[in-house]
């Protein structure tokens, strides 16, 4: 576009300006994204999940300017400048109908942003941005020190989550309490319907599957309260199925689990021995 | 009541409705091949999940007997189809509807085998992945096969309906009865490849 | 077929006789449909509920099983008497009878036609038109009710099920409608004319596609009657086994849409690939029409999927299957992968039309041809295929094989590029064109605004690390609410506008067009972009309970989107006003286009073309005076005779 459009007469070069305007709105909008928007784009930092999820986050939305600062300035152009004249007559434009080598380089250069995308994404997918999202039963993905991964099982019911510790016990909580600074493995399951595992301010998302067991990964750098939402329509009060998590301190965490395990004894007696799936009964005969 | 009179040129030559015919044959067949698609997928993903290790329950054993006759009828009603339709040339001939009555009466014949089949069965639907394939599996194509044995039927009662036409009359039906016989083979080929796929899948690898 | 531009005409009159008003009361129409509907539910349901009896004795499951079966097959009689009541079942039977296969080649006149089976194309256009935008309308209102329920974070306003029930019947109707929404009323109207055939290959199958889609939509409804479904459109299995009565519905009515879908995207490849006018070459076909043959390719292929998966779920309520029970050996994955492998092509049936439009359009109001139209035809093939290669990015969070996960993500980003290059065709075009800011122009100005926002937040939810918080979200919401309304709905509305004068002989008030366009755009931008944020801020879907940090942003939302409802009363007031009332006549061409159905008069009369055209070039010849007219329509038929509409 902007060979052709060097014309005799003195036109203007609209192929120059845009070009130029759109240099100017993407110098404007980049440093913006990175620097201003970029900081307070979510899921904030109080895992190392999320942490790399705000990167990848930051990284995607300052691509995007560049493209969105071209389509913009380019239709407001042509909005502005290519318009019928004014009166009753109707003037037709140019005929031009295409030109290869234009459709070649947009369609070059867009595979490569594609594969640039999918690489930096298959990347990150093996670093900790991609842990907190459920893997199933054999995850790719691992962590470093996952050898000393503290286990907990989230187990999804209509309408309420439930976390057992198998290293405790197996303890069964309705409370979800991590420790400061240490690998935690989640293991994901349900026990009727189809939940979702969002410990937001965590970075953790993972579908509660029947029958099937969801692993995922976090190491909490912060000590705090997390929100756990289902996210993952499963019946009527899908939307009240919330709770809050807290990260502590290692010794608060050996209080509290400690706590927890005098304190349901005797149900955990009477809790089917800890396993990474369940069935409850009644079990239909056929 | 009142009557109306509209005038154009060039009205369509029967050529075009056999096109018709020949080209919606082909995209119902991709399109029944997708939905068959559908169960092969269900087989295979159930099979290698095998949830609670019951994909078969004991004792869920389809019996291979009646999908043997199923299968059977099936395929020699498309063969006996695929002979009636070389006998076609003017649609009236004895050898073609002898022929197709017989293909649309086994393929009927298959429909009814295969529904008499639950009644007899040993296990229920609630007997694992592999029975509940079985009974989906088994009952669709049954409903669809009941389809192509309704369109060898059509073809077959025009020509026991209008067994004389006037030779050079464009519009005449049976015209039509040729390429509409060669679509349905496609359809007819189609399903019996897919019925083909079922037995292997649900009797013999299950 | 080629054939020299002067031909011996064979003049055809054809004299029909219009019945009686008794005559058409009494004959096959959608009363009788109706009335047959009910019957057939009834005593179906009363068969249904015997067997279901035995059925429940026989093998001691819970009795709910007697309830689907009854409601399944009542569902089967409804439809056997709905389409039988409207003289569907006439030539099947004719058939087995040996009766042969026709045309039914009768000229329809007078207005009962558009309330039974009609053959001609432009007809069935009509009512699909009407049956969509009603639909569209109540799955709107349903809309407002749910945003109406979001003004306050925790209250039940409407009760947990009921809630559920509102949040699916908008999801599944707007679904089921849209669909269909372009390739019924514009598709069946306009490829005949675009390609210069009088009808559709099959025009039987294009009215009982219609009026199952009206079925379809009433029986979707009447879930409400039998208790609400708690699944949103997207039905997931086990929810959807244990689900009470109204699920029986949603699976009835979702069954119909796929099986007319298929049945409308079959129609419309045989007429495109058959029916063509001589000199129609493949390199002269308007874009509109390619968008209509990638999206019926799309629905041929993936419909057939979904009516399987829903066939699975119904034997699992009914027959007690376990297709979906991880307890006996199913899996609740399978009906996700199931139904997404529909799911995905079902988004892009939903977007290649809105191309098909705004590429149709754009020329037009440009005053040049379509840039890189052989591009703009790769790219839609492109889409097509690869629409089929990317669903697993619906399960990237459900605990499927981690190896899948780099291999989908790369497939969905790549799947950004052909559409990509439909936004170069559209600036390609603009590139020193005569822009006419007509109603319809602005509505396909502001798709590519809205589907840019569309796109790239479809590159965020591609990229498996970015999905994790978003997965699930209102981000979601977001996303598809700005591809699917801010482009579908959008295109819809500007084909409308542009193609209403063509179907009805009248305009739509131009005035009153921009305040809906501008309205509609403005608070539809204000109601879905802040929904981006909500979903990044920890708002999951289909909730009606949220953080109350979130409070002040969803009474901002609600606020937009009962705005935008207000904008879509302002279109119902203008089709109402400048059909109804004004009924200012629009002239043969007022867009001055140089499309061939343009070339027709307003409204198209019933054969549309009095001899069959012989096509010289392409429909998009702005700027070339020297250029042919888009196709040489010979003497006329018999001087001053004029078809009756």
């Amino acid at each position: 576009m902007s060979t052709s459009a060097a014309t005799a007469g003195g036109a203007p070069r609209h192929g120059v300006r845009i070009a130029v305007i759109w240099a100017v709105a993407t110098a404007i909008s980049v440093p913006v994204m990175i620097w201003v928007i970029g900081p307070h784009i979510p899921p904030g930092a109080m895992s190392n999940d999320t942490r790399d999820q705000h990167t990848v986050d930051v990284v995607l939305a300052t691509l995007a300017m560049p493209v969105l600062m071209l389509i913009w300035v380019y239709f407001a152009y042509s909005i502005r400048y290519f318009r019928q004249p004014e009166g009753d007559v109707i003037v037709d434009g140019p005929p031009d109908r295409a030109q290869p080598r234009i459709q070649i380089l947009w369609l070059v250069v867009t595979l490569l942003m594609v594969i640039g995308l999918a690489t930096y994404g298959t990347i990150d997918l093996l670093n900790d941005a991609g842990l907190g999202g459920g893997e199933g039963p054999h995850p790719l993905a691992v962590p470093a020190d996952a050898k000393n991964a503290l286990q907990v099982q989230v187990i999804g019911q209509q309408w309420f989550w439930t976390f057992r510790y198998p290293s405790y016990g197996g303890v069964e909580t309705p409370k979800l309490e991590l420790p400061v600074n240490r690998e935690v493995e989640f293991h994901v399951t349900s026990v009727d319907v189809i939940h979702d595992f969002w410990a937001i301010e965590l970075g953790v998302k993972a579908d509660a599957v029947p029958g099937a067991d969801n692993t995922a990964f976090v190491k909490p750098l912060e000590n705090g309260t997390f929100q756990v939402r289902c996210a993952e329509l499963c019946g009527l009060w899908h939307g009240h199925m919330n709770t809050t998590g807290r990260v502590v301190s290692d010794s608060q965490f050996a209080t509290w689990i400690a706590a927890q395990q005098t304190k349901y004894s005797t149900i955990t007696k009477d809790l089917p021995p800890y396993s990474l799936v369940y069935y409850p009964q009644p079990v239909r005969n056929g | 009541m009142s009557t109306t009179e509209t005038t154009i040129a060039d009205p369509e030559g029967p050529e075009v409705l056999a096109s018709n015919i020949a080209v919606g044959s082909r995209l119902l067949s991709s399109a029944v091949v997708f939905l068959f698609m559908s169960f092969v997928f269900a087989f295979f993903y159930l099979r290698a999940l095998n949830t609670s290790h019951l994909f078969r329950e004991p004792g869920a054993n389809p019996p291979t007997a009646w999908g043997v006759v199923v299968l059977v009828c099936v395929l020699a009603s498309v063969a006996g189809f695929e002979f009636a339709r070389r006998q076609l040339s003017d649609g009236t001939g004895t050898p073609w509807r002898a022929a197709s009555a017989a293909a649309w009466v086994i393929g009927l014949a298959a429909v009814v085998v295969q529904f008499t089949q639950y009644y007899y069965l040993h296990f229920g639907a609630t007997a694992g992945g592999l029975a509940s394939v079985f009974f989906g599996f088994t009952a669709v194509f049954a409903v669809f096969w009941l389809g192509a044995v309704y369109w060898m039927e059509t073809l077959w009662a025009q020509s026991v309906r209008q067994p004389k036409t006037a030779a050079g009359d464009v519009h005449s039906p049976s015209a039509l009865m040729r390429p509409s016989a060669d679509s349905c083979m496609i359809f007819l080929y189609t399903m019996s490849v897919v019925e083909i796929f079922a037995f292997v899948l649900l009797y013999l690898v299950k | 077929m080629e054939s020299a531009s002067v031909r011996q005409p064979q003049v055809v009159k054809s004299s029909t006789r219009i019945p009686s008003a008794w005559g058409q009361l009494l004959g096959y129409n959608v009363i009788w449909a109706t009335v047959l509907a009910i019957v057939g539910y009834i005593v179906l349901h009363k068969i249904g509920d015997t067997i279901g009896a035995h059925s429940v004795a026989e093998t001691g499951s819970g009795g709910s099983d007697q309830d689907d079966i009854a409601i399944l097959m009542g569902m089967v009689g409804a439809i056997l008497g709905w389409i039988g009541g409207l003289g569907f079942l006439n030539y099947p039977v004719s058939r087995i009878l040996g009766r042969p296969a026709t045309l039914r080649e009768r000229e329809e006149h007078g207005a009962w036609r558009y309330f039974r089976l009609c053959t001609d194309h432009k007809v069935v256009a009509i009512q699909y038109l009407v049956a969509v935008l009603f639909f569209f309308f109540i799955a709107g209102l349903n809309a407002m009710f749910i945003r109406t329920e979001l003004t306050s974070d925790n209250a039940t306003l409407f009760g947990a099920g009921n809630y559920l029930t509102l949040v699916g019947l908008h999801g599944t109707m707007m679904l089921m409608m849209m669909s269909a929404g372009i390739l019924g009323p514009l598709g069946n109207y306009l490829v005949p004319l675009m390609i210069g055939s009088r009808r559709m290959a099959f025009p039987r199958i294009e009215s009982l596609t219609m009026w199952l889609t009206v079925l379809a939509g009433f029986i979707l409804l009447a879930a409400t009657l039998l208790g609400g479904f708690p699944t949103g459109w997207t039905g997931y299995a086990p929810l959807a086994d244990e689900a009470r009565a109204g699920i029986d519905a949603y699976l009835v009515s979702f069954a119909l849409i796929g099986v007319a879908l298929a049945l409308v995207g079959a129609n419309m490849l045989v007429t495109v690939i058959t029916l063509r006018a001589p000199g129609m070459h493949w390199n002269r076909l308007p874009i509109f029409v390619w968008g209509m043959v990638t999206t019926s390719i799309l629905a041929v292929l993936a419909a057939p999927v979904l009516l399987a998966a829903l066939i699975m779920v119904m034997m699992d309520r009914s027959i007690d299957t376990t297709f979906f029970v991880a307890a006996q050996g199913g899996s609740p994955l399978l009906w996700e992968e199931l139904f997404w492998f529909f799911g995905h092509p079902e988004v892009y049936i939903l977007a290649l039309p809105g191309f098909a439009i705004v590429l149709e359009i754009l020329p037009v109001f440009a005053r040049k041809p379509l840039w890189g139209y052989r591009v703009a035809v790769a790219g839609m093939f492109g889409v097509a295929l690869m629409s089929f290669m990317v669903w697993q990015h619906h399960l990237f969070m459900s605990g499927i094989n981690s190896n899948l996960r780099p291999f989908y993500m790369f497939t969905t980003e790549l799947i950004s590029v052909p559409t990509g290059m439909v936004f170069l065709n559209a600036m390609g075009t603009l590139w020193k064109a005569k822009i006419r800011f007509t109603v319809p122009m602005l509505f396909a100005l502001a798709f590519f605004f809205n589907f840019l926002f569309g796109g790239l937040s479809g590159v965020f939810l591609s990229d498996v690390p970015s999905d994790v918080l978003t997965h699930g979200s209102y981000f979601v919401m977001a996303h598809f609410h700005y591809t699917i309304m801010g482009g579908l709905v959008f295109a819809l509305m500007g084909g409308i506008y542009y193609w209403l004068p063509k179907m009805t002989g009248f305009k739509l008030n131009e005035k009153l067009g921009k305040i809906h366009f501008w309205a509609m755009f403005i608070f539809f931008n204000l109601t879905f972009f802040p929904l981006f944020a909500a979903g990044m801020l920890g708002m999951p879907r289909r909730v009606s309970n949220y953080n109350a940090s979130l409070h002040t942003l969803n009474v901002f939302v609600s606020s937009a989107a009962f705005c935008l409802g207000a904008s879509m009363l302002v279109f119902l007031g203008n089709l109402v006003w400048s059909m109804v009332f004004k009924r200012e006549r629009a002239g043969d061409n007022p867009w001055h286009s140089k499309g061939l159905e343009w070339q027709l008069p307003s409204p198209v009369p019933v054969y549309n073309f009095e001899r069959i055209p012989v096509i010289n070039t392409d429909p998009y010849q702005y700027g070339s005076p020297d250029a042919p007219p888009v196709a040489d329509f010979g003497p006329r038929v018999v001087a001053g005779q004029a078809g009756a509409t």
